[in-house]
């Protein structure tokens, strides 16, 4: 019973950053009708804004420290931040502490800028084209963009953690009157889950609520109407990449205490989102976050040593397993409109 | 888009500027020749019934005068009220006063009813109130917040053309208003565009039931093949058996 | 759906099995040599195959300087390194037998194929009489077959799987670096002594041939200490996300983690244990401790903070205080500006060790070289007292039991040497059931490859 608690809550974390990431997807899909490869590279390019922004916060100037020696024996340069002589030294810890929550706020305006960049400059061109084009057209992009990001940060992985007063983890089990230390979770990864949870709420609620969002609604369910009422639907399309892009560069920038950031995560999590998007259903946006969180659990269940006893290696497949299942029996996906199908 | 060439004042043989005109108009579905050089005038005021067979290019035509993206308009112009439409997207032309309300309606899914409306009164120019709207079809006001694809037929058109009174426009395209209702809602639309008749709203009016549509119109045009074939008072047409069993079999 | 393949790095792990076996390239010899790629002008270039890019460039890259900087003092340049403090008098600073040390580089993003395809290009195109260097077992194992079949001395970079020196040896193939039975005998007393004897371990170890080889010498030493071994899951080795493994873990009983795991795999199963509050459970009334067999210092940077108090092995740690590591941390110091990682110390050992044995043999050919090397006895070189088997062409030495600092002072100051075992203790028959082949046999080095 615990493991399947311990399994769940797993699989919400890794499934929120599938969710997030289909959300992306579909938005752009549903509304420019276009394949974008490269929403994975959107996703890392967030994740490294909370790496540039850690890196800004404690960028120092080095001090010789006569009192101790490096490793040739020579004074030890001691690193000593700016953020020090700004705000002194206890409040220069906590901000630097924060680091990943205060990269939030400068990764919003960064990340809808590269895609309004990304849309403008590239995407726009490929609208009417086949989608075997736009793939082949935004799949280069994400390889030349993870090659950007691996020439300045290196290839290793560059931790980035989470503020200290996250760091611990809820024991679950003791709260739910089950033994306890059975159930244990870390707190950062909760707040992920809470976290995109609160995004994809705001995103519906944005397209529910506000006029824009009942003109995107509208775009992505009659373009052409829209345009016989007299609204230029490409500007607010535009626009509605930018927000995508933002979506899924806030997913990456929230994820980096859960697993180091490293130039090719984008690529990990493209593939998986695509077939979370197929799963769904393409162009429905509650398919695509349903799918992200179901098949993000089912990973995780596929991962439990009993699984992998009776079947070895399937918590590597299983997700490819159900998008062709669900291809062959049902489409449309999950929640797709009858009619469009993914060639 | 239509080829540059210079303003056509001088085709119009009467030097007088029509409301709206349309000039050799040439559209094509990809490799199709849907359109085949298709001229008309019309006077402000005046309701013009196209007419003729199934895949004569009616439709097409209303779609190429919405300024749609298929059929692509390769040659040809179209004015309204002194605006050169042929250089428009559609968004442009339905904001110099075009309104076109499709075959199929299109109502907007997952949008009530209300915000059909309030979705064409984004854009400028806005035209009749909500509220106007909702005394002229009452059933709309009933269930304003009720999702629009879930409205009968014959609500659905009254939505589609409450929608496009809603727009200040000049021009109104009525794509088969009767199609599939009952002859009871038939008439309740007919006495609404009697209504829209007398506010003074040029019409084109594209409908297969030829009668009720003649009965409503000033002048008729008949399409055979993309061509015009006739080009002159609707009474001319209603009284020329002939004409009607040739090109529209009836 | 090739675009998935792509971009799968699962490459990475089918590449090691193609080829660690298939069939060789063709390769162009000349035979007007009396050997493949015979010196004739004044210069010798040797081949440095590193990993450039992928997961292990960072190694790859301390690798790269620690060539150099070889190349450098063999030339007569800097303060000569390890060949002062070498046991060996042989090298005086004017190359290898009279010969400029030339090189070229080669970039093999740590997958067989390309490994094998750069070391090919270097043999083939740039005429290197030796090929080293590397930072996986994997691409060992290949490149070290072409080396066979080409004539060619391979001197192993960084590689830790036994099969290196065990089931896959080879005659024109040397390796310097320890592996992983030498780890688990090390480890093994010294955690017996911190942890004591009666622990329950959960393996996760990474899904190719070192991961098998280390996860098998750690359980079998510590089980002969007493220690039971619960369970054992392999894990892909393109995983990035281990939370749904740690999982499993916390419901199993065991109360110490061994992660046979190495760089980036390491980094993030060491993060997410911890993150899972690994660390500060209580498990059978003790504390629940990790294990990780093969420290890599460079990679550790990576876990921060992580690995403290974390026991593991290294083949070599700059803080040591012999005389060839001081010198090698003093000339590698002022050169780059931080100390050398275990990495770049075994590739310069190797590079010296070749060179060394070209001047006694008085040749380049690989028999020569071989038989040189084979049966030798050195010292000086960081290690304390070396021995290069004949039967095996692996080099016994103490090995280093590690510990995760509590108080680092910097970036590189991570680790601390807790224990160095000595190499009785770690020596094993050429014939250990560990170094045999799929079907129990014994596997002998076999006669080197001259190539013409």
């Amino acid at each position: 019973m615990d493991a399947i608690i311990l399994q769940i809550l797993n699989g919400l974390d890794k499934g929120s950053a599938y969710a997030l990431i289909a959300l992306g997807l579909t938005l752009i899909f549903g509304t420019l009708g276009v394949v974008n490869f490269a929403h994975g590279a959107l996703f890392m390019i967030g994740a490294f804004c909370a790496v540039t922004i850690s890196r800004l916060l404690t960028l120092s100037h080095t001090v010789l420290d006569e009192t101790r020696t490096d490793f040739l024996g020579k004074p030890l340069k001691v690193d000593v931040p700016y953020i020090y002589e700004i705000f002194g030294e206890t409040a220069g810890n906590t901000i630097i502490d924060w680091s990943v929550p205060i990269s939030i706020l400068f990764a919003i305006p960064i990340m809808i800028l590269i895609g309004v960049i990304m849309e403008r400059g590239l995407i726009r061109h490929f609208y009417k084209r086949p989608h075997a084009d736009q793939i082949l057209v935004t799949f280069g992009l994400a390889i030349v963009l993870q090659e950007v990001i691996k020439y300045f940060y290196g290839a290793n992985p560059i931790p980035t953690p989470a503020p200290e007063a996250f760091k611990g983890s809820f024991d679950f089990g003791a709260m739910l009157g089950l033994e306890a230390s059975g159930i244990i979770y870390p707190y950062w990864r909760l707040v992920y889950f809470a976290f995109s949870a609160i995004i994809i709420g705001a995103v519906f609620a944005f397209l529910q609520f506000t006029t824009f969002g009942m003109v995107v609604r509208a775009g992505m369910a009659d373009r052409e109407t829209v345009g016989l009422l007299g609204i230029n639907i490409d500007k607010r399309f535009t626009i509605m990449f930018g927000l995508a892009a933002a979506v899924a560069g806030l997913a990456g920038v929230m994820y980096t205490p859960i697993n180091s950031p490293n130039y090719h995560m984008g690529m990990d999590f493209l593939v998986l989102s695509f077939v979370v998007v197929v799963v769904g259903g393409m162009g429905s946006l509650s398919g695509a976050v349903l799918a992200g969180f179901l098949l993000g659990i089912l990973e995780s269940f596929a991962s439990m040593t009993v699984v992998l006893e009776a079947l070895p290696g399937i918590n590597q497949i299983i997700i490819y397993l159900v998008a062709i299942i669900v291809l062959l029996t049902r489409p449309r996906g999950l929640m797709g409109k009858a009619g469009v199908m993914e060639e | 888009m239509s080829d540059n060439k210079p303003a056509r004042e001088s085709i119009n043989p009467n030097h007088e500027p029509a409301y709206f005109s349309a000039w050799e108009l040439n559209a094509y579905y990809g490799e199709s020749f849907i359109v085949q050089d298709v001229s008309m005038k019309i006077h402000e005021g005046e309701i013009l019934a196209l007419l003729g067979r199934n895949g004569a290019g009616k439709t097409s035509t209303l779609r190429a005068i919405a300024r749609l993206d298929d059929p692509n308009l390769k040659h040809g112009e179209i004015w309204l009220d002194h605006q050169p439409l042929h250089k428009m997207k559609s968004h442009q032309a339905a904001q110099s006063g075009v309104g076109l309300v499709p075959e199929d309606r299109r109502i907007i899914q997952g949008l009530t009813v209300e915000e059909n409306i309030k979705l064409a009164q984004i854009a400028e120019p806005v035209g009749w109130s909500l509220e106007r709207i909702y005394d002229l079809f009452p059933r709309l006001g009933e269930r304003r917040k009720q999702e629009g694809t879930t409205l009968s037929g014959g609500e659905q058109q009254m939505l589609a053309i409450g929608r496009a009174l809603s727009r200040d426009i000049k021009l109104l395209l009525l794509d088969e208003p009767y199609e599939g209702l009952a002859p009871v809602i038939v008439q309740e639309i007919e006495k609404t565009l009697q209504l829209i008749r007398e506010e003074g709203m040029t019409t084109i009016i594209v409908e297969q039931n030829a009668v009720a549509a003649l009965n409503l119109a000033d002048r008729a045009i008949i399409l055979d093949t993309g061509q015009v074939v006739f080009d002159g008072s609707a009474k001319e047409v209603l009284d020329n058996e002939e004409l009607r069993h040739e090109y529209l079999a009836i | 759906m090739s675009k998935f393949e792509l971009t799968r790095r699962g490459l990475i792990k089918s590449s090691a099995v193609v080829g660690a076996g298939l069939a060789m390239p063709t390769l162009i010899i000349n035979s007007a040599n009396a050997y493949t790629n015979e010196p004739k002008g004044g210069s010798v270039t040797l081949g440095f195959n590193v990993p450039q890019s992928g997961p292990y460039a960072d190694e790859g890259a301390d690798e790269l300087r620690a060539y150099k900087l070889a190349v450098e003092h063999l030339n007569g340049g800097g303060d000569g390194g390890m060949m002062n403090t070498f046991s060996s008098k042989m090298l005086k600073g004017n190359g290898i037998l009279g010969k400029k040390v030339e090189y070229v580089t080669g970039d093999t993003q740590t997958k067989a194929d390309a490994a094998r395809a750069s070391a090919k290009s270097m043999i083939e195109k740039d005429g290197a009489v030796m090929i080293t260097g590397g930072s996986s077992s994997g691409v060992a194992v290949a490149v070290q077959a072409l080396c066979q079949e080409a004539g060619i001395i391979f001197m192993a970079g960084l590689t830790h799987s036994n099969d290196t020196t065990g089931k896959d040896k080879k005659a024109n193939g040397f390796r310097h670096f320890f592996n992983s039975y030498m780890s688990g005998a090390a480890l093994a007393p010294v955690l017996g002594k911190a942890y004591g004897k009666d622990r329950k371990a959960y393996h996760l170890t990474a899904d190719y041939n070192w991961g098998y080889t280390t996860e098998e010498a750690v359980k079998s030493s510590t089980e002969a200490m007493g220690w039971e071994t619960v369970n054992s899951v392999k894990t892909p080795l393109t995983q990035t996300d281990f939370s749904s493994y740690i999982a499993p873990v916390l419901q199993s009983g065991a109360d110490v983690l061994v992660l046979n795991h190495y760089g980036g795999n390491m980094v993030n199963s060491l993060t997410n244990a911890v993150q899972f509050g690994l660390r500060d459970k209580q498990v059978n009334g003790k504390q629940f401790e990790i294990v990780v067999p093969l420290y890599s210092r460079l990679m550790a940077r990576g876990a921060g903070e992580n690995v403290k108090g974390i026991y593991g092995s290294t083949n070599w740690h700059w803080s040591l205080a012999d005389e060839g590591s001081k010198a090698f941390v003093k000339s590698f110091g002022e050169k780059y500006g931080f100390p050398p990682s275990q990495a770049a110390h075994t590739v310069y050992c190797q590079t010296m060790l070749y060179a060394d044995a070209a001047e006694r043999a008085g040749t380049f050919n690989p028999c020569g070289i071989a038989e040189a090397l084979e049966g030798f006895e050195f010292d000086g070189l960081g290690n304390g007292k070396t021995l290069y088997r004949a039967e095996d062409h692996q080099c016994f030495k103490d090995v280093l039991v590690v510990k995760g600092k509590e108080n680092p002072t910097s970036e590189f100051d991570v680790l601390e040497v807790v224990e160095v075992t000595p190499v009785d203790q770690v020596t094993y028959a050429p014939d250990h059931p560990q170094m045999r082949d799929a079907n129990g046999n014994a596997v002998a080095v076999g006669t080197c490859n001259p190539g013409a």
